[in-house]
Parts: C-alpha cells; sequence; structure tokens
C-alpha cells in the first residue's frame, strides 16, 4: 500500500491527502484529490488506466480509507459505478464522520439511476450518518431504487 | 438611447409553444435544437404550473423529458454558507420534483429534453445543479460537469478548452478564446448572446473561429432557415453587431460600427445577469455619449469628442469584437 502512495505521488505530483469534513462541522469539503484523478483521465489516459489498477489492487486488503476512497473515485471517473459504490461503502465503514464519503456515495446511486437514494442521502445526510454510527441503519439498506 | 435592441422573438409555428409556456425566448434555439435532434440535450428552467403543457410540447416534437428538482424563489437563501465561493449567481429554495407539487406558486422546474432516451439519462445523472444543504455547499463532481458537456452535444476540443480555462480566479475565458482565435471570428462561434435569444450555440467555444462550433451552428442554421427564416435573419443580424466583452454576463452589444479602438453607437444594451445587474457599470455613462474607446488601461466614454467618463480597467478584459458572417 505504502508503493502505491509513493507511485500515484510520482505519477502526478500529488499526495493521496483527503483532508475529512466530519458532517458536524461547517468545513468545506476537499474535493481536490478527485479533481486531480478527472484531469488525470483526459491528461494521460495511459497514467490513469495504470495507477487505476494499482488503486483497486491497493484497496483490496481494505483497511485504509483514504486508499479506498480512491480507488472510488477512480472507478467514478472510469464510469464503473457499481464498483465506485462499493468502494464508498467500504470508505464509510472505516471512517463513518467523512461527509465527502457519503456524498460520492448518493453520486454514485445518482448515476445508477437512483436519484430517490441520492436525494435522502443529500437532503438528510447528518442523520442518516448519525443513524448508521448509532448503528439504526446499515449500509446496505440505502437501497439503489427511485425511492 | 437602448430602445431598439430587442432580445425577444415569437416564432411563427415551429416551437413557438416554448415561447408561450416560457413567457421569454431566451433559449428558444437551442429547445429548437434539441427538437430538431442537432442537439444531443437541452436542459431549462420552466414554470411548474406548465408542466402539462410541457408534456404537450414534447409529444408535439417526439422528444424525451425528465424533471428534476423544483426551485422556489425564497429571500434567505444567499446567506453564507461552507464551500459557497463557487456557487452561481442565481439562488433559490430546491426540492426534488413530485407532480403533487404542481401547483406550488412563482416555482420552476428543471427540465432536461432530448430525443433520445439514453442521452436524456446521461444529461440528467450529470446536470443537477448545486445545492446549499444545511449551510453547506454540495457541487457534483468535476468529472460530471465535463460529462455534462458532451452529452449536451458540445464540441470535444470545446471541453476540453473549457477544462484548462474555466477558472475565474485564473482565466477571463472569453479573453483566452480570444487569445485563441487565428482567424475573423465567426458569427457561429459568437456565444455572448446565449441567454439572450438570439445565438446558435449555448457552450463557451475554444476560439472564435472553432472549426466544430461553426460546422455544428451551420447544420442548425441550415434546418432553422427552412422552419423560421426570420429568426435566422435576426440572428445573423444580432451575432455580428460590435460588442464590449468584460467576461460572461457583463458584456454590452452595439448598435453601431466600429473604427480602431473604439465603438460609435446610436444605441446599446448591456447583456448580463437577468435578474442582477450590478455588474453593469457602463450603461449610465454610456447612455450620455455615442463612443466608447478601449485603451490598453482604461475604457473612456465620449460624446463626439468630448471625454465623459473613463475608468480602469483589468488586463484580458474590456476587448472589442465583432464577428463576422
Amino acid at each position: 500500500m505504502e508503493n502505491f502512495y509513493m507511485l500515484f505521488r510520482k505519477m502526478t505530483g500529488r499526495i493521496i491527502s483527503k483532508r475529512a469534513s466530519s458532517y458536524k462541522s461547517d468545513d468545506e469539503i476537499d474535493e481536490t484529490l478527485f479533481e486531480v484523478i478527472s484531469r488525470l483521465f483526459f491528461e494521460n489516459r495511459k497514467s490513469f488506466h495504470y495507477l487505476k489498477g494499482k488503486a483497486l489492487e491497493a484497496a483490496k486488503k481494505g483497511k485504509d480509507a483514504s486508499i479506498l476512497s480512491t480507488a472510488g473515485y477512480f472507478c467514478y471517473v472510469d464510469c464503473d459505478f457499481k464498483k465506485a459504490k462499493s468502494f464508498f461503502q467500504k470508505a464509510i465503514k472505516l471512517n463513518p464522520n467523512d461527509l465527502e464519503h457519503w456524498l460520492c456515495l448518493a453520486f454514485c446511486f445518482r448515476q445508477l439511476g437512483g436519484e430517490g437514494s441520492f436525494n435522502n442521502i443529500i437532503m438528510h445526510y447528518d442523520s442518516i450518518i448519525k443513524d448508521f454510527i448509532d448503528g439504526k441503519i446499515e449500509i446496505s439498506k440505502l437501497s439503489n431504487k427511485n425511492n | 438611447m437602448q430602445k431598439n435592441i430587442n432580445f425577444y422573438y415569437k416564432p411563427e409555428s415551429f416551437c413557438r409553444e416554448y415561447v408561450e409556456i416560457k413567457k421569454d425566448s431566451n433559449q428558444l434555439i437551442q429547445f429548437m435544437a434539441a427538437a430538431l435532434g442537432i442537439k444531443k440535450s437541452y436542459d431549462d428552467w420552466f414554470p411548474l404550473d406548465k408542466i402539462d403543457e410541457i408534456g404537450g410540447m414534447c409529444r408535439q416534437y417526439k422528444l424525451n423529458c425528465k424533471f428534476d428538482w423544483i426551485f422556489v424563489p425564497q429571500g434567505d437563501v444567499s446567506k453564507v454558507v461552507s464551500g459557497g465561493g463557487r456557487l452561481p449567481t442565481t439562488k433559490m429554495l430546491g426540492f426534488p420534483f413530485k407532480e403533487k407539487y404542481k401547483n406550488i406558486e412563482n416555482a420552476s422546474v428543471h427540465v432536461f429534453f432530448s430525443k433520445s432516451k439514453e442521452n436524456l439519462k446521461l444529461s440528467f445523472k450529470n446536470g443537477w445543479y448545486p445545492l446549499i444543504i444545511k449551510n453547506r455547499a454540495i457541487h457534483k463532481p468535476y468529472i460530471d460537469i465535463l460529462r455534462f458537456g458532451y452529452f449536451l452535444g458540445y464540441p470535444n476540443c470545446c471541453i476540453d478548452f473549457f477544462r484548462q480555462y474555466n477558472n475565474h480566479f485564473l482565466y477571463n475565458y472569453l479573453f483566452e478564446a480570444l487569445k485563441n482565435t487565428k482567424t475573423e471570428p465567426h458569427i457561429y462561434c459568437n456565444p455572448l448572446l446565449k441567454d439572450h435569444t438570439f445565438s446558435y450555440i449555448y457552450h463557451m467555444p475554444c476560439s472564435y473561429n472553432c472549426k466544430a462550433t461553426v460546422s455544428y451552428a451551420s447544420t442548425l442554421r441550415k434546418e432553422l432557415s427552412k422552419l423560421e427564416p426570420e429568426l435566422v435573419q435576426k440572428t445573423d443580424e444580432m451575432l455580428a453587431k460590435p460588442f464590449l466583452v468584460f467576461k460572461e454576463q457583463n458584456t454590452y452589444t452595439f448598435e453601431g460600427e466600429i473604427k480602431k479602438n473604439s465603438i460609435y453607437y446610436s444605441d446599446f444594451a448591456f447583456i448580463g445577469n437577468k435578474v442582477d445587474n450590478s455588474s453593469d457599470a457602463f450603461s449610465d455613462i454610456m447612455r450620455k455619449g455615442n463612443r466608447i474607446e478601449a485603451g490598453k488601461n482604461e475604457i473612456t466614454v465620449y460624446h463626439d469628442n468630448e471625454k465623459i467618463a473613463a475608468r480602469q480597467k483589468n488586463a484580458g478584459e474590456g476587448f472589442i469584437i465583432q464577428f463576422k458572417g
């Protein structure tokens, strides 16, 4: 995993670092890493796909929320929304306080045709996150249906 | 002064319903382009109480449509929010569309249109507006902004250029497009009237003679000539007038002619945000004059040879341009 951090930095000039924004705070959401990966898609498609493969490999261990969300960004940018959703769900389990993971999950729902779930998360994120942390809801219960 | 430049047009027949429903013609040509299947998809705001009429219009032109969010004017929406620096100037209270809300007064609904069900789906997924929820601005992912451009049918070269220069803190996009213009600016690549009826395009072109944009606009113009020749004639005329450009939503068009660095005018109109005209810094002084000069560091208004007022300008802003057919 350490290697992926270094490889990403070497190939993009950026570090895999994202300021987590607690759902309770008014902190601005840090979208820079997602944007860096989006730009890479257009500017160097070969590097994008190479790093995507490495990100998926690194994410297999599933113990680092930053790696999991990075894998999610790669999949989202590459229109693999189902996989992206799965990575953001895993990142949420590791760090449920980080609102950005939840919003990315909501974006995946919209892309997968579940605008009801998208609307639900973005409009009620505070109560949903609180309920999740309190063990009142399961992440798999946030369906992909048009509710 | 400011009496004759009119941005309203009601078609004889083709897409006349659009103007009747909206009570304006601001993006009429973009809707026509979607109805003709030339533009991949199109989105706009419509009065919420007209959803039945919108449905009828779609059936008439064999368009698919999908309603997104409902927006209601609300005074206190513009308060300071986390992440609000990138929000558009128009702020409204919004909530997801449901048919049961259709009688809410003064509300608008964001609607997507396309001939193709697939393009409609794709533009809908990527075309939502930033939202302020619980004192926090929620923006769509950057990649969705770029994808939306593709699904709206914008040329790849222009999307690439947009990706590089659409940063208001670093660039004046309209000036960057000018710097990238190698030959005479073409009226088909004039985006300055895109919210004022008379524009063949809605995207920001990568240059004012972008080949892909000219190709798209000429296809559209050819079809429109058969259906609404008067609209085409008026659009050609409006796009070919002199313009003084500061930035998007801060531009002036003139009845007049360009000589050297000056526009000699008998009439003008401010082309800006329809809700908020606060960026209009010149109309008051231009009413007193008949010539405006764009110097290197300042804009000066004259009446004949008498100087009326001068204002400093930033580099890259306040350039004069005229597009040719």
